[in-house]
């Protein structure tokens, strides 16, 4: 029998796509035809707005090309000449304490869970939902907070700091800069003062030894490899994603998803749907792993155990010994919609294939919308024992912030109808591997990143971004440890969007921007009584912010006109010596050149070596004479890795280096390669290692600056 | 995943006509494709593809979240397809009509069925026919409608089984 799905398939391969929409063609039409815009703000008309999905950050671009300010100079930036200079179109005004600033109470924030007490009643919420028409796009999520079936929450125990207290080794290297201190974050870059870890793209972790100038390739790891002899999933045919890794002890854990690339073959999914063996075709998908691998002797590492957890990764942890992992699951199969029995079977995540126990799903309110996060802790010992798990409602846009002692899970609920979001933040305490939930809130907006929360003293707050676009608007909450407000700003920096933010125990500094950045410093010493001290305007925005030193807060981030409009990135050094005045105390900018990556740990902030590194491309104005018409374009010039030496008074650019060893890909006509090389910096000792991710690694001497030696990837 | 254009790439097309140009080739077919069976017009859908093209390229650099790329360029193809159709609605253009010039270049299938087929399609629902599209004539995976659609995936399966059975009813039937 005809099947017209293949009819559509044959028709597609047939179609032939008119020349005028090839790419030689296209491209020479845009060149000629078209200027591009250089980025702006929203003050035009915005002809479409986009309702995002999956990431709810506001996104709007106009058709219209408004005359750009072009505002990009011609400085002809080359390669190693970098232009710096001190800003001196700064807008300077402090604040007294804030009396232009809101302090409404608000009118949410505490949720209370209900936990579910047998499997039955799990599956039949579950079918309940699944018979419900899901209608598309409008997901006007009613929001309703239950008093009824709540769960007594424990007492925040006034737990030992669950701080990493064991000595991290006595060596002098680098230690990833996590957000908290004994806190891991998973990297891609990890030493341990003898060798180097680092995973690219490829899959593959490399481990070399490092030894002052000498560096010796010991080993490699084919995680797809071992992943696929593990036997978790028969396919050939996989993709790895979320891929990280963490060293503790003498072990070397990696975190991953994997995914089947499936081929939608409609008879098997819709004949088959009621066969029960066909349930682990869909399950298997969408899964979590986490292998260990003993590093003792790393010529020889050995995988010691592996696990599972339904789910996509959505983030994960080391400390006190744990790894802990989040990932964020489908409630069942969608496929097997209405079929209770099949339903029966995957609506319980499964941790090894072993379904949680009923009692460690808490939900609000479980929806067609909803999604678990599942929270799954291992011990690091011999063997990775699993611990403990706590499974919650959430939707797909989940973020993270890990304390000392309390997991925090954040999940944004969109609705579409007007353009709005609100952030459901649930606190789950840990220790040594035991995680109870303790509470949950609703923050009335979203929320740019993990710097964005901070918990101190117990109490945990928060900067978000509420509104929408134009009327966009910023807010600070305090939170206690149930996770009620005590304390709030509201109405900071109407109109604009947070774009970096750091606590730093009583005070937080954050950055919003929509044509010029307002730095804003926030006292929050009284919980009940947080207010704005002072705040700086000038061009660009950073979208990281580190403390420094005492005196210093550094801003890493881009360079703009007065307009808005990019050129460049930029290096703040901010006098914060005195809150009520903040100062700029040096502005490093370099016209056209952009720092690569958008994952903070891309770049080695080094307060100690007083030294950052970071990839960096820099762009060259190119001019193309058409029919007596001069147009302008930047391409790249080139991709370095840049060290800049940091003294508190001054940013410089001291170093940078280049790959060319024969792991470089070669550019021509037809391959595209400039946009493979990304580089990943961390010292040991006196000597600074620069990877090459999957190709290769250089040892630089940081007395002089100077390469010694140089090790490509095998 | 059918598409997996990566976040630096998407990045680097802001500012560099190469990138651009490598992420053009990625999508184009397919955002042809989409036009021409959404409208079932060569020109139209020649000329729609032109001006989403120029939309992106002129709009790119404000496009913050890179990761939804392909859903925003999808957002914008889609409302100037549906455009075009209120258009044929108003000028009371239909399939049946002489003016409606069905001419899919296409030899490998049978006729009579290609006939068919192409009718069926036209009488499913813009997003019947939406689904139908990416899924059998794109190839995306039902990750990627998920996204470029911003439904849930509940929702992706059971319009396209709903889709797929109308039409194969509605061949039937002839």
């Amino acid at each position: 029998m005809r099947k017209p799905e293949d009819d559509l398939r044959k028709i597609a391969e047939n179609t032939d796509i008119p020349e005028s929409l090839k790419p030689e063609n296209m491209m020479k039409m845009l060149k000629n035809e078209v200027k591009r815009e250089t980025m702006q703000d929203d003050h035009r008309e915005e002809e479409h707005k986009m309702k995002s999905g999956k990431n709810r950050k506001k996104i709007a671009y106009t058709a219209l090309a408004v005359a750009a300010a072009a505002a990009i100079v011609t400085t002809g930036v080359f390669y190693g000449k970098d232009i710096f200079r001190i800003s001196n179109s700064t807008n300077i005004t402090t604040g007294a304490k804030n009396e232009s600033y809101g302090k409404k109470k608000s009118d949410l924030s505490t949720i209370s869970l209900k936990k579910y007490s047998d499997r039955d009643e799990i599956v039949e919420k579950i079918y309940e939902i699944s018979k419900l028409d899901h209608t598309e796009g409008g997901d006007d999520i009613t929001y309703e907070a239950t008093k009824e079936n709540t769960i007594t929450t424990d007492n925040v125990a006034e737990s030992t700091n669950a701080m990493d207290e064991e000595g991290k080794g006595s060596g002098d290297y680098y230690n990833n800069n996590d957000q908290v201190e004994g806190v891991k974050e998973a990297d891609l870059v990890i030493t341990d003062g003898k060798a180097i870890y680092s995973l690219g793209e490829s899959c593959d972790i490399v481990i070399t030894k490092v030894d002052g100038a000498q560096v010796l390739q010991a080993s490699k790891i084919n995680l797809m490899e071992d992943f696929k002899k593990s036997g978790y999933i028969e396919e050939e045919e996989l993709n790895m994603f979320g891929q990280k890794i963490y060293l503790h002890e003498d072990k070397l854990i990696a975190v991953f998803s994997v995914y089947k690339i499936i081929d939608w073959q409609d008879d098997v999914m819709y004949e088959n749907a009621n066969a029960v063996a066909d349930i682990a075709f869909y399950t298997q998908n969408d899964c979590t792993y986490v292998f260990s691998y003993d590093i003792k002797n790393p010529e020889k590492p050995e995988l010691s155990d592996t696990h599972k957890i339904e789910g996509e990764l959505v983030s994960s942890r080391v400390s006190d010994g744990y790894v802990y992992v989040i990932t964020n699951r489908n409630l069942y199969d969608y496929v097997f919609e209405s079929n209770k029995k099949a339903i029966e079977e995957t609506c319980i995540p499964r941790i090894d294939d072993k379904e949680v126990a009923p009692d460690s799903i808490y939900y609000d309110d479980l929806n067609a919308q909803s999604r678990y996060e599942v929270v799954a802790s291992f011990e690091i010992g011999d063997k990775l024992n699993p611990a403990d798990t706590i499974s919650t409602a959430c939707t797909y846009d989940n973020q993270t912030y890990v304390s000392g002692k309390n997991i925090y899970t954040i999940s944004e609920h969109y609705n579409y109808v007007n353009n709005t979001s609100n952030s459901e933040i649930h606190k789950i305490s840990y220790e040594k591997g035991k995680l109870t939930f303790e509470a949950s809130a609703k923050v009335d907006g979203y929320i740019n990143d993990q710097f964005s929360l901070d918990e101190y003293e117990d109490y945990l707050r928060v900067v978000y971004t509420s509104g929408n676009w134009d009327r966009a608007s910023n807010e600070l909450v305090i939170l206690n440890s149930d996770m009620e407000e005590t304390g709030k700003i509201t109405g900071i920096a109407d109109g604009e969007q947070i774009k970096s933010a750091r606590f730093v125990k009583d005070t937080v500094y954050f950055i919003t921007f929509k044509r010029t950045d307002p730095l804003f410093i926030a006292d929050l010493s009284d919980v009940t009584n947080p207010y704005i001290v002072s705040e700086i305007k000038m061009p660009g925005f950073s979208d990281y912010l580190h403390k420094w030193d005492e005196d210093t807060l550094l801003g890493i981030g881009y360079d703009a006109t007065e307009d808005g409009v990019t050129t460049g990135f930029k290096i703040s050094l901010y006098d914060v010596s005195n809150p009520e005045k903040i100062d700029i105390q040096f502005d490093y900018t370099s016209e056209n050149a952009y720092r690569d990556g958008d994952d903070y740990k891309d770049m080695m902030i080094a307060p100690d070596k007083s030294i950052i590194g970071m990839t960096v491309t820099s762009y060259e104005k190119k001019y193309e004479t058409v029919d007596g018409e001069v147009y302008d374009y930047i391409e790249p010039a080139a991709t370095a890795y840049h060290i800049y030496k940091i003294d508190g008074q001054t940013v410089e650019d001291t170093f940078s280096y280049e790959y060319t060893g024969k792991n470089l890909t070669v550019k021509n006509e037809e391959e595209y390669n400039i946009y493979d090389i990304f580089y990943r910096g961390l010292y040991v000792g006196d000597y600074l290692y620069i990877v090459t991710m999957d190709k290769g690694i250089a040892a630089i001497d940081m007395k002089d600056y100077t390469v010694v030696s140089e090790m490509d990837f095998n | 995943m059918k598409l997996k254009i990566e976040k630096a790439l998407i990045r680097k097309a802001k500012y560099d006509d190469e990138a651009f140009s490598q992420v053009y080739e990625m999508i184009y077919r397919d955002l042809y494709k989409y036009a021409l069976y959404m409208l079932g017009n060569q020109h139209d859908a020649e000329d729609i593809v032109s001006e989403v093209v120029i939309d992106i390229y002129k709009g790119l650099i404000n496009l913050q979240n890179e990761s939804a790329f392909l859903k925003w360029v999808y957002t914008i193809l889609s409302a100037k397809c549906k455009r075009k159709r209120m258009e044929y609605l108003n000028k009371h253009i239909s399939i049946d009509d002489e003016e409606m010039k069905m001419d899919f270049p296409n030899q490998e299938v049978d006729l009579d069925i290609r006939q068919d087929l192409i009718k069926a399609l036209y009488h499913l629902s813009e997003d019947e026919r939406e689904i139908l599209i990416l899924f059998y004539i794109n190839g995306y995976k039902s990750r990627e409608i998920e996204e470029i659609l911003n439904i849930k995936s509940s929702t992706v399966r059971s319009k396209q089984k709903r889709a797929l059975e109308k039409l194969k009813n509605m061949m039937e039937v002839g």
